[in-house]
């Protein structure tokens, strides 16, 4: 993948969306590594009944670390996240078993660029979205970028 | 009629106090199944899993996603709050400033504390807010990344 300069950056420029198609499969690889077992997260009469969700919910921290991808695919392997943000309003449901579907998509737009002790800033705004369009986690990110020599 | 708050005075007192946690070693095969996971199903970058493609790189070997850093001192004991059980406890969001990459074989010690708690009546009952913050050291002292957090614990 090309790698993202500092110089080439715009205030108000998208970053690229990242699509996720995300079911149980998903979210119990990621409470195995995440070591994240928790019952709304896992099981769907628990949630529905005792919690009083709609279902099992998408974990936030599996939210988290797919705007950190969108991130670090974008920003290259020269460029380095400093900081992200997020903040879990709203909630994901995973989709049916075996869909390729997105059930949700991340995306981001640059905010402000500027140059710091020599290092060269971008801070952008950063979430989530369902497929209905419904923003689910706001958040925002910080990045260091290389510039062109 | 107000109910009474849970948050108490021994509550309140539990504010700034650190915990800190046993050092816990970052096994390859961790970062590994971490990468898989938050890509799955589609291939996580090399750079996390594949120590050829690593080493060519500017970090020289293998690192963690920056996202990997949820998983740090989880198992280690936290602060036990003395408020009752809650119904339903979620995570209200994240906050992660990443200074240095972690490398396989690393050993990072997790230093957390509680700095606020507050409480907020929500529709279906209490709602208590508990913003804690959790700094991440490895083996050389030196501080790799800070994690704030906010958890929701639904009464």
């Amino acid at each position: 993948m090309a790698q993202l300069f500092w110089d080439d950056i715009e205030v108000g420029m998208e970053i690229p969306p990242y699509r996720k198609a995300v079911t149980l499969m998903e979210l119990n690889r990621f409470a195995g590594a995440n070591e994240e077992f928790v019952l709304i997260h896992m099981d769907r009469e628990y949630s529905r009944n005792v919690a009083r969700l709609p279902d099992v919910i998408v974990m936030g921290n599996l939210k988290y670390a797919y705007l950190a991808n969108m991130m670090t695919n974008w920003i290259g392997e020269d460029g380095t996240l400093k900081r992200l943000s997020a903040q879990y309003r709203g909630m994901d449901i995973p989709g049916p078993a075996l869909s390729t579907e997105p059930t949700m998509i991340c995306k981001g737009r640059v905010t402000k660029k500027y140059v710091q002790d020599g290092d060269h800033y971008i801070e952008c705004e950063v979430w989530t979205e369902t497929k209905e369009g419904q923003i689910t986690t706001p958040g925002s990110a910080i990045a260091i970028l290389p510039v062109k020599s | 009629m107000a109910q009474e708050s849970l948050i108490t005075d021994e509550v309140k007192a539990a504010i700034g106090v650190e915990v800190v946690g046993p050092p816990e070693l970052i096994e390859m095969k961790a970062i590994k199944d971490y990468a898989r996971a938050i890509n799955w199903p589609d291939p996580p970058n090399p750079l996390h899993v594949d120590e050829e493609y690593a080493k060519k790189t500017r970090f020289g070997g293998i690192i963690a996603p920056w996202s990997f850093y949820t998983s740090l001192g989880r198992g280690v004991p936290r602060q036990q709050l003395p408020l009752p059980p809650a119904r339903v406890g979620m995570n209200g969001g994240n906050d992660y400033e990443f200074f240095l990459p972690i490398h396989p074989g690393d050993v990072i010690t997790t230093r957390s504390k509680i700095v606020d708690i507050t409480e907020r009546e929500g529709r279906a009952g209490k709602l208590i807010f508990t913003v804690s913050e959790r700094a991440f050291t490895n083996q050389n002292g030196e501080v790799v990344g800070i994690a704030r957090g906010t958890g929701i614990s639904q009464y």
